[in-house]
C-alpha cells in the first residue's frame, strides 16, 4: 500500500470522459468514493485535458508521478464508438510513444465504463490489452449502463466489485497476462510494377489515409492502392481535414444533427464521403487499435447519432500492422460498416512478401469496384441486428428527448431494415 | 432487462411532455446547451444519499 494509512488503498482514476468531472461515469466514480470513504481516490481528467497533456511536459510528468504513487488504476470512461474516445485513445499513445510503460508496470488495474451497452465489450478488451501491454495486474472490468446507478441491485452490484478490487490489491493477488504480446511483421513493403489499372468506371472512390510519414508500409499500400485505380481515386489525408478536436460528448447534435464545432469535418463529411461509393481507409496500428486521429474521424461522425452516415457503400481497409492479433480492433472495424450498412473487405500488410500483398491490394481494388457495380451488400448480422434493436429501444424511451434527430429518423425509416432482410 | 419499452410510463409521460416543449427555440437552447449537466442531475439523490458500506 502506497497511502500513508496501512490500510488505505490509492485509486488513481483516468478519466476517459471529454466532460471531465461533469460526466455519467464519474457519477460511478463519486459513488464508489462515498461507499469506501476509507481509501484515496485521485481523478486525473486526461481526456479532458489531453491538449494541455500533450504540450506541458510539467503536467505530463506530474500525472506519471501520481500513477507510479497508485496501488489501483481505475480505467474509467464511457463508451465512444465502440472504443474509448479519441482523447483518451491520444493519452495511451501517448504512454507509449514517451516510453512511459514504467509508471503503470506492476499496477493493479481495472476497468469501469458507461454505455447502453453497444460495443462494451471491445472498449473493454482494448483496456485489457493496453494494461497487459503495460506490465499491469489486470483485475477486469464493470460494465455499468448508463442509469444503472439509480438501481439498488446495481449499486449493490457495483459495491462488490468495488469490494474485490480492494481485496485484490489488500491481499496482492497474482494476476496472470491473459493478452500476449503483438509480434509485428518485419516486412517492409516495397511495391512491384503496378498491375492492370482496375477501371472504375462512374463509381467515385475515396482513400482516406491517416498516413504521418512513420510507416513506409502504410505509404506505399496507399500508393499501391492509388495506382490501381483508373480513373478519379480522390486520395485524402486525415491530418489534412480541419478537424478541430474530438467529439465532446456534449449531445448538442442530437436536436437536429448540427455539430457544436464549425471545423472542416461536416462539411468534409458530407461532401467528400457522402458522395462516395467506394471509401477506402488505410490505417496504421497503434497499440492496439487505430491512431487517435482515426478514433477522431469516427467519434466526429456521432454528428448523426445513431444513424447510419454512409449506408450501401464498399468499405475497403488496407491496415499496416499485427490486426489478425487484435480480435477487438478487427471486430470494430467489421461491426462499425455492419451497423452503417455497408460492405467491409480487409488488407493487412502480415504476408510473407510483397508479391503476396501487391495481388491483395490489387484484388481488393477489384473485388471493391465489382461488389459496387452489383450493389452488393451482405445481409446484416448480430452487429447491426442486435445494435439497432439496443438502439430503437433507447431512443423510444430515455434517450428520445437527447436525440430527437434519431427518433425522426427512426419513425421515417422504420421499414428499411425489416425489408433489407427478407 | 426484458421490459418492452413501452412499459415504462414515466418515460414515456416525460418525453409526452418535453419533447413539445423543445419546440420551442428558448426552452431547446437551455436543454440543449446545458445538456451534459441534465445528463448527470439525476444521480444527485443518489449520491447525496450514500452512506459509506
Amino acid at each position: 500500500m502506497n497511502a500513508d494509512d496501512e490500510n488505505s488503498m490509492k485509486c488513481v482514476i483516468l478519466n476517459g470522459s471529454p466532460k471531465g468531472d461533469v460526466s455519467v461515469t464519474m457519477q460511478y466514480i463519486a459513488y464508489i468514493r462515498k461507499k469506501f470513504p476509507e481509501h484515496t481516490y485521485e481523478i486525473l481528467n486526461v481526456a479532458h485535458e489531453i491538449k494541455t497533456i500533450e504540450k506541458d511536459t510539467a503536467a505530463w510528468n506530474r500525472i506519471l508521478e501520481i500513477i507510479r504513487s497508485a496501488d489501483l488504476v481505475l480505467w474509467a470512461f464511457p463508451l465512444y464508438y465502440l472504443l474509448v474516445c479519441a482523447q483518451y485513445k491520444r493519452f495511451i499513445e501517448l504512454v507509449f510513444e514517451r516510453n512511459a510503460q514504467d509508471a503503470f508496470t506492476g499496477t493493479y488495474a481495472a476497468g469501469l465504463s458507461t454505455s447502453i451497452h453497444f460495443f462494451d465489450q471491445t472498449a473493454h478488451a482494448y483496456i485489457h490489452a493496453v494494461s497487459d501491454d503495460l506490465g499491469m495486474n489486470y483485475l477486469g472490468f464493470y460494465s455499468a449502463e448508463m442509469g444503472d446507478l439509480l438501481k439498488e441491485e446495481e449499486r449493490t452490484r457495483l459495491e462488490k466489485f468495488t469490494r474485490f478490487l480492494i481485496t485484490a490489491v489488500e491481499d496482492t493477488i497474482p494476476v496472470q497476462r491473459e493478452i500476449p504480446p503483438l509480434v509485428r511483421s518485419s516486412l517492409v513493403y516495397a511495391p512491384g510494377l503496378p498491375g492492370k489499372p482496375v477501371s472504375f468506371g462512374t463509381k467515385k472512390v475515396v482513400i482516406l489515409t491517416d498516413d504521418d510519414g512513420s510507416s513506409p508500409s502504410l505509404a506505399a499500400m496507399t500508393d499501391r492502392l492509388t495506382r490501381t485505380i483508373s480513373g478519379s481515386a480522390e486520395l485524402i489525408n486525415l491530418h489534412d481535414v480541419n478537424i478541430r478536436g474530438g467529439c465532446l460528448g456534449c449531445c448538442q447534435c442530437g436536436y437536429d444533427n448540427t455539430c457544436v464545432y464549425t471545423d472542416g469535418y461536416i462539411e468534409f463529411f458530407k461532401t467528400r464521403l457522402v458522395p462516395a461509393d467506394i471509401i477506402i481507409l488505410a490505417g496504421l496500428v497503434h497499440d492496439r487499435y487505430l491512431s487517435s486521429a482515426w478514433k477522431q474521424f469516427f467519434d466526429r461522425s456521432f454528428f448523426k447519432g445513431h444513424t447510419p452516415g454512409l449506408e450501401g457503400k464498399q468499405l475497403g481497409f488496407a491496415i499496416a500492422g499485427p490486426l489478425s492479433q487484435i480480435a477487438c480492433l478487427k471486430e470494430a472495424l467489421v461491426a462499425w460498416a455492419d451497423n452503417g450498412g455497408c460492405h467491409a473487405q480487409l488488407v493487412t500488410d502480415e504476408v510473407p512478401d510483397s508479391a503476396k500483398l501487391d495481388a491483395l491490394l490489387d484484388t481488393l481494388t477489384l473485388r471493391l469496384v465489382r461488389d459496387a457495380e452489383a450493389g452488393y451488400i451482405p445481409p446484416r448480422t448480430f452487429y447491426a441486428v442486435g445494435s439497432h434493436k439496443i438502439f430503437r429501444d433507447s431512443i423510444y424511451g430515455g434517450m428520445r428527448m437527447a436525440f430527437q434527430a434519431d427518433y425522426r429518423y427512426y419513425q421515417e425509416h422504420g421499414c428499411s431494415i425489416s425489408r433489407r432482410l427478407t | 432487462m426484458f421490459d418492452f419499452p413501452q412499459a415504462d410510463v414515466k418515460t414515456r409521460l416525460l418525453n409526452a411532455i418535453l419533447i413539445p416543449l423543445t419546440r420551442l427555440p428558448g426552452f431547446r437552447k437551455k436543454m440543449f446547451s446545458n445538456m451534459k449537466y441534465h445528463m448527470i442531475e439525476r444521480f444527485g439523490p443518489v449520491l447525496r444519499d450514500a452512506k459509506s458500506s
